[in-house]
């Protein structure tokens, strides 16, 4: 009785004051496994000292009105870091430039803080030298999420059954060796390599490794996807006719009127968000091109696969199905599948009010590893690669 | 007294009649000279016959009417068109060629070379005609890249190819940062609660991904296309040849960046951080 009360109490706490706090690494030695095997020295944000930072760094998710701290502990043995909240629109102190905010060096913190804004998608990345360190890997996405709902885009916004979302990006091998990422101290004149970049990304991956960020799109129901520009090319992206696509937000804000299209066009910086819908039980992909900006001519390709289904088939698992550790928890979480012949496509985290606290896409390691959870009761969704959804339910201390 | 009177009466019949007046437009040809002092053969419309590769502005009183004299200064010919305005306006070298413009509605028109010779819309030949009510808080952004090894094919008579176009000089009204900051039509400087009007034109061939940081815009007006007004962005991209209208209220002082977001573009000869990249400075 007295830890549900404790439980209880702790849950309107973080209602009622929304105090979040996000603790990211800024690395230079990051190790980034490309398509075809090949491995490149990467820049990256991490959430532990042992992790690979990632390229991108971790999805981070934020609600409306929420009062967000990032800690940003820079050990990276080398260049100052820092966090440009990209679209959030917050004030001098906080905009992570380095002459005109504030810089973060090796084994020191330093501290943004903002409020979470308009619900929608945005982006962060470091703006030291920023070509070479967001070429380096040091960007990711930034979601807000309205609060008090659930499946909504904003307050009064569009309901859908299922997300989605993907962060476009390339990679120019020739920019990932010591000669270029550990660059001259002079930030006023450092010399750039010519860019010709030879991987175009989704979400960090590619060629084969694409496979796990196939959708699942319910029948005659809307799935909402985010899409976001991290790269130094533009997007064309061209769905399919037996989809229905209306484009309803960009830059974190809706559009006056929804747009049907066939056609997206996005460019380095900019975020749009869409709705899709299908009447018929069928698979396809979109097709997404990275067009020079010089030229417009397309460069690179890759196609994101979708399958309409008429049932998410949410199952019940077996605990010897799914290993979530440890349960209940001092506020860390670890999760992966036992069985490797499946594969975990993502994770989603609600607490028992409907609230979505913990969203992320696939990682190389079919586990999610460290997710940071305040105290209370929550229900994790995990999706396998398979469509099917499993459930159980945690206690976070 | 009476000649007071006099004086005043025609002075605000001058005001409310349109007038005519005369403004002369040079296509002169010279050398940009980079932030790195080299020198790009280029060409550009200016008010007087010496060669500046500025931002090629010119601002009209909406209700006025002027008598355009565009003076080819240049050895070659040139054919002319201002957007909404005229269009295939021949001038034969070391012309003048005379137009009068009736400016009625306020708004921002493209005046650029025209011909099927490329080669001279690539040089610079690009600028921005602007009708206003009023003058204050406007500011204008002329977008341009070069890749500078092709102006020089193109000064000793070849032609370009952009088949594999690769600029490494990209510029705000001619100018690379940080001496964007020195031109005041195109540094943004108000105070909380200000409506700012930025009037952009790329008169390059790249599209560029303008970032602003510490606000959202509202595209008031795009010759693009009518469907993005009204949309509220922090990041634009601008097509070829294109103009917007973005208005900037500023809800909190401070200085912000703006600039490409192709961050290969914010270089001069691949150096960072040139090229694309200003601030905005408002006041409390």
């Amino acid at each position: 009785m007295r830890n549900l009360f404790l439980i209880v109490s702790l849950l309107l706490s973080t209602c009622l004051f929304a105090q979040t706090k996000t603790f990211l690494i800024a690395r230079n030695s990051g190790e980034k496994v490309l398509a075809d095997g090949r491995k490149i020295k990467s820049m990256g944000y991490a959430t532990k000292l042992s992790e690979n930072p990632g390229i991108p760094g971790p999805t981070l998710v934020y609600y409306e009105g929420d009062s967000v701290t990032i800690d940003l502990w820079n050990v990276s043995q080398g260049a100052p870091h820092t966090i440009h909240l990209h679209g959030l629109d917050v004030d001098q102190q906080n905009d992570g430039v380095p002459h005109l905010s504030f810089t973060v060096e090796h084994m020191k913190h330093g501290f943004y803080t903002f409020k979470a804004p308009h619900p929608g998608t945005y982006l962060y990345h470091c703006h030291v030298v920023s070509a070479i360190h967001v070429q380096g890997g040091m960007y990711g996405m930034l979601i807000v999420k309205p609060k008090n709902e659930v499946n909504k885009t904003w307050s009064n916004g569009y309901e859908y059954a299922n997300e989605y979302n993907f962060l476009f990006s390339e990679i120019d091998t020739t920019w990932h060796h010591d000669s270029v990422m550990d660059h001259s101290t002079d930030h006023m004149h450092v010399k750039l390599p010519a860019y010709n970049p030879s991987y175009f990304l989704s979400n960090g991956s590619s060629g084969s490794q694409l496979f796990e960020q196939n959708m699942h799109l319910l029948i005659d129901q809307q799935t909402y996807v985010r899409v976001a520009n991290m790269g130094y090319y533009g997007n064309r992206i061209t769905f399919p006719s037996n989809v229905s696509v209306t484009i309803i937000d960009s830059d974190g804000r809706p559009l006056p009127k929804p747009i049907l299209s066939d056609t997206l066009y996005m460019f380095p910086g900019e975020r749009y968000g869409f709705l899709i819908e299908a009447n018929a039980i069928h698979s396809d992909s979109f097709k997404v091109e990275y067009l020079d900006m010089n030229t417009l001519s397309s460069k690179g390709e890759l196609f994101l696969k979708y399958s309409v289904v008429d049932d998410l088939n949410i199952e019940d698992i077996q605990k010897s199905e799914l290993s979530i550790y440890p349960n209940p928890s001092g506020g860390e979480l670890n999760v992966s599948l036992k069985n490797s012949s499946q594969l975990l496509e993502s994770i989603h985290i609600r607490s028992l009010d409907g609230r979505l606290v913990y969203l992320s896409n696939p990682t190389d390691n079919k586990a999610f590893t460290n997710i940071s959870l305040s105290s209370g009761v929550y229900v994790v969704s995990a999706r396998l690669n398979t469509g099917v959804i499993i459930q159980e339910r945690v206690i976070v201390l | 007294m009476r000649t007071i009177i006099l004086a005043l009466c025609a002075l605000i019949t001058n005001y409310v009649i349109a007038q005519t007046d005369t403004l002369n437009i040079y296509i002169n040809t010279g050398q940009v000279r980079t932030i790195d002092s080299n020198l790009i053969a280029a060409k550009a419309f200016n008010k007087s016959s010496d060669f500046n590769f500025d931002a090629q502005v010119f601002r009209f009183n909406k209700g006025t009417s002027v008598y355009l004299q565009i003076h080819n200064e240049d050895t070659v010919n040139h054919v002319v068109d201002i957007e909404s305005f005229v269009s295939q306006v021949s001038v034969k070298k070391n012309d003048v060629v005379g137009i009068t413009l009736p400016f009625n509605n306020v708004g921002a028109f493209r005046i650029f070379e025209s011909s099927e010779n490329a080669d001279q819309r690539y040089l610079g030949l690009s600028g921005l005609f602007v009708v206003e009510e009023k003058f204050r808080g406007h500011f204008f952004w002329n977008l341009k890249e070069f890749q500078s090894n092709m102006n020089q094919v193109i000064a000793e008579g070849g032609s370009m190819d952009l088949t594999n176009y690769r600029p490494n000089y990209f510029l705000i009204n001619g100018l690379s940062n940080p001496k964007i900051d020195q031109d005041t039509l195109a540094k943004v400087r108000g105070n909380v609660g200000d409506t700012l009007q930025l009037f952009v034109l790329n008169s390059g061939n790249a599209v560029h991904s303008l970032h602003f940081h510490g606000y959202h815009v509202k595209v008031i007006y795009s010759s693009r296309s009518s469907e993005v007004v009204g949309w509220v962005k922090d990041t634009y991209a601008l097509y070829k040849g294109e103009v917007v209208q973005l208005e900037i209220v500023p809800d909190k002082p401070g200085e912000y960046p703006v600039h490409d977001h192709n961050l290969v573009a914010i270089t001069a000869n691949n150096i960072y951080p040139k090229g694309m990249f200003t601030t905005l400075v408002i006041k409390p």
